[in-house]
């Protein structure tokens, strides 16, 4: 009878530790904007190219040619941009869910490659972990760029709020604060992280700006003959046919 | 010397981040969080993807929440105009679309507001909204990368001494006209700028073919008229954070983004002409190497060759085709942002011709950029350049008074200082206001009393420039 009993209590308390967390639908974003090549490989089907307001799909691979980019949304409040470099990119979600009665979101995104721009607002109260092949990322802010190099190199950048970082292979974590970047090679700890250099791809990503002037209005203001004339005027016998005298004593 | 200059130069200064702020932020004194840029591009996409979906009310209330996040931005706003004008809210998308015309825009997305502004401004009251497909604005500029753009310019500019001629010369221009003081003219200028980008980031290459014009009038002296025509190529590798790279023929357009390092090679071919006579032809090849070592600072090397060939009725019956070499070094130091700038330059160049234009020359440079706000830019410029001509012959007396009072060969001293205002009423329009001023003091030893070669010029200018 206690067997019985104790079988009961555990099934009920699973059940009611369970129910929480809900699975959400499948579609954990939509793509809204895309310079071609972008596949999609769900779990258990062929490889298809994704086009605009194509759903990505939770465990479904994402991959982006070289040279292409995507922007998607990410349920519930998030947007990610892949792409932008020369190496394509991969990605799959592998986690996307909400407490049911905290209303908290749970996000496991894995990033095997490429460089990937996440935008995650403020207004909703989530968790968001990025794995890649060297380390772990407790995303603790709303914006953050990461880029996983072929070897698994991955460098992480914050633009917003800040990020533990945890290396793969064992020890303390770094946290990285807003403004500030750090490298993980696989199998090494992370750099201490370094002021970010606003000339490199997240931050001109984000700054979303156009030089406000070109270059042609940078040179020196003169006429665009005056060097030219004025290496013509050897011996006096200035251009344009002009003879040009001494002046009067 | 180079290196600990740059580790000062590289960690002794702050830097703005993405949002325009101050990047100094410690592990001490913890995060300076400003949540505006997650917010507004979270409500930007998910408006875009609300937009498609044909749902333009809740469009419209995220591209709202997106514009109030980022009020610099006008990309949010001209979605917001779009989306108003789907729920037939003319007046509401008009507001939309003129406040995103004076905020921060690209020269595509203001094109596509123009556009819708002046269909609402044709359309009757009442009309309904185009339903069919419609080209939807630009969301992110690394996306955009022009394959063709165009660019034309009319200046008009008061010149004092358009011939260069020393105070006090007495001139005889072709038709006989003996002019007895240096002589001031105004000039109007006409140049068009065709730039074409068969591809982008091809391995890291971008290629960019860029046709050139340009033309000066002047209202009494045409025998200062010039015409230059000009065309390159620029064979660029790597990237930039201002999306173009400058190079000693021009700049050419490479993919935004960062990198330490990005190089350019050039070549250009230049046709002169003087009145209608043919004065030079120019083959060029240049090579530009940019190393960025930290946010705050970068170095830039150029290369710089060029075969000259000049009509012999231009150069007084020497002979001045011949060759040219120079290099240059610039260290750019940003005050703050990549658009605000600080440029030393040294340039140091041969040029191998007849023995009267046979010099070697040295030259500084010193540049300043400073946005002063979203749609205002001033700069300033300043350079010296020394050239020391290698013969005798260089002497204005040399063909009068070989080896007397032609003693030495010919030194010249050229100082130029000049502004540029520049204003931006919309991308595609910018108005320029410059001053410059030349000056060159020659040293030709016992001759230099007889034959004073010294001028002094300043030009005034007032520009419009088209970009599409």
């Amino acid at each position: 009878m206690r067997g019985v009993f104790g079988v009961l209590l555990s099934v009920l308390l699973s059940g009611l530790l369970a129910a929480p967390l809900a699975a959400q639908p499948d579609a954990v974003g939509h793509i809204v904007e895309l310079v071609p090549q972008v596949w999609g490989t769900p779990s258990g089907e062929n490889r298809a190219a994704l086009a605009v307001d194509s759903p990505v799909l939770l465990d479904m691979l994402v991959e982006v040619a070289p040279r292409a980019n995507t922007v998607m949304t990410f349920y519930p409040e998030g947007t990610l941009q892949l792409g932008g470099g020369g190496q394509g990119v991969q990605l799959v979600v592998d986690r996307a869910r909400v407490d049911a009665v905290t209303g908290r979101h749970d996000s496991v995104l894995r990033v095997l490659l490429g460089r990937v721009l996440g935008f995650f607002s403020p207004s909703t109260d989530r968790d968001v972990e990025i794995t890649t092949p060297s380390a772990r990322l407790g995303i603790r802010g709303t914006v953050v760029g990461l880029e996983v190099a072929a070897g698994g190199t991955t460098v992480v950048e914050v633009l917003e709020g800040e990020v533990d970082l945890f290396p793969l292979a064992g020890g303390r974590a770094v946290r990285v604060l807003a403004g500030f970047t750090s490298v993980v090679v696989p199998g090494r700890l992370p750099t201490p992280p370094t002021r970010i250099d606003p000339g490199s791809w997240t931050l001109t990503v984000a700054a979303d700006t156009e030089p406000f002037y070109l270059p042609q209005e940078g040179i020196l203001p003169e006429s665009p003959v005056e060097r030219e004339r004025s290496s013509l005027d050897s011996q006096g016998y200035f251009p344009f046919g002009v003879t040009a005298l001494p002046p009067a004593p | 010397m180079l290196l600990p200059l740059l580790a000062v130069l590289c960690l002794g200064m702050g830097f703005r981040d993405a949002h325009g702020q101050e990047g100094a932020t410690t592990a001490s004194n913890g995060v300076t969080v400003d949540p505006s840029l997650a917010e507004a591009r979270v409500n930007l996409v998910f408006g875009i993807r609300a937009y498609r979906l044909g749902d333009y009310a809740a469009a419209a209330a995220r591209f709202e929440k997106a514009a109030a996040a980022d009020p610099e931005s006008g990309t949010a706003r001209l979605w917001l105009g779009f989306a108003r004008w789907r729920l037939g809210q003319r007046e509401a998308a008009r507001m939309a679309l003129e406040s995103a015309m004076e905020a921060r825009l690209s020269t595509a997305d203001a094109v596509q507001a123009e556009a819708l502004l002046r269909r609402l401004g044709e359309e009757p009251e009442g009309t309904v909204p185009f339903t069919g497909p419609l080209a939807a604005p630009g969301i992110f500029h690394f996306l955009e990368r022009p394959r063709a753009e165009f660019r034309v310019g009319l200046t008009a500019s008061a010149d004092s001494n358009p011939l260069l001629l020393p105070e006090g010369a007495v001139a005889v221009l072709p038709e006989g006209t003996v002019v007895t003081d240096t002589p001031s003219d105004t000039a109007l200028n006409l140049d068009v700028r065709a730039a074409f980008h068969p591809f982008y980031d091809r391995r890291g290459w971008s290629l960019g073919l860029v046709f050139e014009g340009d033309g000066v009038r002047y209202g009494d002296f045409g025998v200062a008229d010039l015409t230059q025509l000009r065309g390159s190529v620029h064979l660029a590798w790597g990237a930039d954070p201002l999306a173009y790279l400058p190079g000693r023929l021009g700049f050419t357009r490479v993919p935004r983004g960062g990198g330490r390092t990005a190089f350019l090679l050039q070549g250009a071919y230049t046709d002169r002409r003087i009145d209608g006579d043919a004065l030079e032809r120019l083959l060029q090849l240049g090579a530009t190497f940019t190393v960025r070592p930290c946010a705050t600072t970068a170095t830039q090397l150029d290369l710089l060759f060029t075969d000259r060939e000049v009509e012999a009725a231009f150069a007084g019956g020497a002979e001045a085709s011949g060759t040219e070499w120079s290099a240059r070094a610039s260290q750019y130091i940003y005050l703050g942002d990549r658009s605000r700038h600080l440029r030393l330059g040294v340039e140091a160049g041969d040029r191998d011709a007849g023995l009267a234009f046979d010099a070697s020359h040295v030259e500084l440079e010193l540049e300043l950029a400073l946005p002063l706000s979203a749609r205002w830019a001033l700069q300033f410029a300043v350079s010296r350049r020394e050239v020391d001509y290698d013969a005798l012959e260089s002497n204005p007396l040399f063909p009068f008074f070989p080896g007397t009072l032609a003693n030495q060969p010919r030194e010249d001293t050229l100082d130029r200082w000049g502004a540029a205002l520049l204003w931006e009423p919309r991308p595609s329009l910018r108005i320029v206001a410059r001053a410059a001023h030349v000056e060159r003091q020659t040293d030709s030893g016992s001759a230099t009393a007889f034959f004073p070669l010294d001028y002094d010029r300043d030009v005034a200018s007032l520009g419009v420039i088209w970009l599409f």
